[in-house]
């Protein structure tokens, strides 16, 4: 009966109900804009580590990780493995694994004969790359070709602010060198397919990338130092690592898997920030909310002073009448949260709809488009929170009627 | 019908001052008062004589500063605010000059309100709210939210909450004085009637001659003390 009670109390006063309602759903609304940036963001960022070249989970040498060990680690390149045909099979036909591609790592110098700069090189599988769905944005020319290339025909992608140093352009030829495991200088003329971008400066101005063969061709070597791994859905990462680490348990040489947050550990600070900025801003929001509905609340008690008093004389209980005014706030807060939803999905329809472009953040390229991301759970998630801090919002008004003298209250004007 | 062999209200010795602003007023100066179970007594007074302060002393709905109060036996002073309230709910019923009905229920609803408090079934509620507004004229009105409905018929209403419960006494404080002197009559009549029958205790406080004349037991106060009493031949 109380329920019914503070359902009804809320039409007394309409336009305050009203009024109240108005701020409850901006505040939900907010939060949800927010809530939908924020996740964007983290979803955006996820996906450009994984398609940015990390994939989802990479195998590779436990010496990779722990430290150099062999010979040419000690040349201060990574260590590699020999059996990476046989060992991407294997992890080709494990649960979740979309396809998985080798990469090289090495630096050297880039020259055209006039101009030379240093370099940051990747050799990759380009067929493998695009099965495991990674992107490489081109700024001009075209990707490394999928079948692997004869000597005398290799090709190399660059850096968009690598081949302006070079004042390379798709076309032209390269010669590429780099220090060999024994500690010899090699080089090979490599034909520049195509530039593209990193998205960041800093990357865009040292980053190439060639083709597997090509690196090996390069390095003098047949060995590989990972794999990168791309799985069928992000979500699958946990279990697909703990399944590839089941695998490779007691394989000869110790085999290492390691997933992509922990390869990216900016991605877990970017994370933290945002969570952090998100948690302000939905403290102040709250806090708006409640101090409004709040304030909104104890007006409403005291035009019901003598209402109070009467019920307290006819034997209700100061707990029933808080719980009276408890439910008038989870009603607003039900209702608030049901109407602030529907006015922040309507919002971010129509933000979405709008294609806003936003400034490039520091040290990115491009501008990165306004859009917001909005899952059930978040609004659910929204919606109870709203509706359950706002019980919060019945606490002042809980207190004066705590301390109300029902003699008073009875020939209270 | 709850009827306690102690009488429903014993009052031993009163005193309520009360301080508003700089000054005190002393409501009450030792008031002794005992009135039997099925008894209709009105508190007579003018303004200020400190016929509310007692009837909410009797009702528990204030402490005195000195003196005790019983109600039906049991010593009001000892008793915690929940088990105050408790015999508010159970053994009390109150009527007030200005109605105060819960404006959001409906006349059947407010009747309803203080059963569900006790925690009654509700065919037992249905039942005992259909009784109470039944007697009290309004059988045809319980769907009626109190601002559908006239003074008079909101005096019913919550007469039949007062009731509702079976209480060993009804406190009213002025309950006809909001209203026009046929409406109040009937009113009286009502409560005089319903004293008769179901030997319910009445404790009214009011200043109107006309209801003071047709009461059985007067009691007259002044500057906070019994000056008068008066008791009819019947």
């Amino acid at each position: 009966m109380l329920a019914l009670i503070a359902l009804r109390n809320l039409f007394r006063n309409r336009r305050r109900t009203f009024l109240s309602l108005g701020i409850v759903s901006v505040g939900t609304a907010g939060l949800l804009l927010t809530a939908g940036f924020v996740r964007n963001s983290f979803d955006g960022l996820r996906d450009a580590v994984i398609q940015g070249g990390l994939g989802h989970l990479e195998v590779a040498p436990t010496s990779d990780i722990e430290g150099a060990a062999s010979p040419a680690d000690r040349s201060g390149r990574p260590p590699s493995f020999r059996e990476w045909l046989t060992l991407r099979t294997t992890i080709e036909g494990r649960p979740h694994v979309r396809a998985a591609g080798a990469v090289i790592q090495f630096t050297g110098v880039a020259t055209n004969g006039e101009r030379s700069a240093s370099f940051i090189g990747l050799a990759v599988e380009p067929d493998r790359e695009r099965r495991m769905g990674m992107e490489t944005k081109l700024r001009s020319g075209v990707n490394l070709p999928e079948k692997a290339a004869l000597a005398g025909e290799d090709r190399v992608l660059l850096g968009v602010g690598l081949a302006r140093a070079l004042t390379a352009v798709p076309g032209d030829t390269i010669a590429v060198m780099a220090a060999t495991p024994d500690g010899s200088l090699n080089a090979v003329d490599m034909t520049v397919a195509g530039l593209f971008t990193t998205g960041f400066q800093e990357l865009d101005s040292r980053i190439l990338k060639t083709q597997v063969v090509t690196g090996q061709r390069l390095l003098g070597t047949d060995l590989v130092n990972s794999l990168i791994v791309g799985l069928t859905e992000t979500s699958a990462t946990l279990q697909a690592e703990t399944d590839l680490r089941r695998a490779f348990a007691g394989s000869v040489q110790p085999l290492s898997v390691l997933n992509w947050e922990t390869r990216a550990p900016f991605y877990s600070q970017v994370r933290s920030l945002y969570s952090g900025i998100f948690a302000f801003l939905g403290t102040i929001v709250t806090l708006l909310v409640v101090l409004s509905i709040s304030n909104t609340m104890l007006m409403s008690v005291m035009e019901r002073v003598r209402e109070f008093g009467a019920l307290l004389a006819i034997g209700t209980s100061r707990a029933q009448l808080a719980r009276l005014l408890i439910f008038e706030a989870l009603w607003l807060g039900l209702f608030g949260a049901i109407a602030g939803s529907t006015l922040g999905l309507s919002l971010v329809s129509v933000i979405n709809a709008l294609r806003i472009d936003m400034p490039p953040p520091p040290g990115a390229v491009d501008p990165i488009q306004l859009t917001l991301a909005v899952v059930p759970g978040d609004v659910i998630g929204i919606c109870a929170f709203m509706t359950v801090i706002l019980a919060g919002a019945a606490v002042p008004p809980m207190l004066r009627v705590f301390r109300l003298q029902i003699v008073d209250a009875l020939g209270h004007v | 019908m709850r009827l306690p062999e102690s009488p429903a209200f014993e009052a031993r010795g009163l005193f309520k001052t009360y301080v508003q602003g700089k000054v005190t007023v002393e409501a009450l100066s030792g008031v002794d008062l005992t009135v039997p179970t099925g008894q209709f007594l009105v508190i007579a007074g003018s303004s200020g004589s400190g016929k509310s302060t007692l009837l909410h002393l009797l009702g528990g709905l204030d402490r005195p500063d000195r003196g005790k109060v019983f109600v039906a036996g049991t010593d009001l002073a000892g008793l915690t605010e929940h088990e105050r309230t408790a015999i508010r709910r159970r053994d009390l019923g109150f009527v007030f000059q200005s109605f105060n009905l819960v404006p959001v229920l409906s006349a059947y609803e407010n009747v309803e309100y203080g059963l569900w408090l006790d925690g009654m079934a509700r065919h037992e509620r249905r039942r005992r709210v259909e009784d109470a507004l039944e007697a009290v004229g309004l059988a045809d009105r319980m769907r009626h939210r109190p601002d559908h409905l006239s003074g008079g018929q909101r005096q019913r209403v919550a007469l039949a909450r007062a009731l509702v419960h079976e209480p060993i006494a009804v406190l009213a404080d002025e309950p006809t004085a909001s209203l026009d002197s046929r409406t109040g009559a009937d009113i009286v009549k009502l409560l005089l009637d319903l004293n008769a029958t179901r030997r319910t205790t009445f404790v009214f406080a009011t200043h109107d001659p006309a209801i003071i004349a047709r009461s059985p037991r007067v009691v007259h106060l002044a500057d906070g003390r019994v000056v008068d009493e008066r008791r009819s031949a019947s």
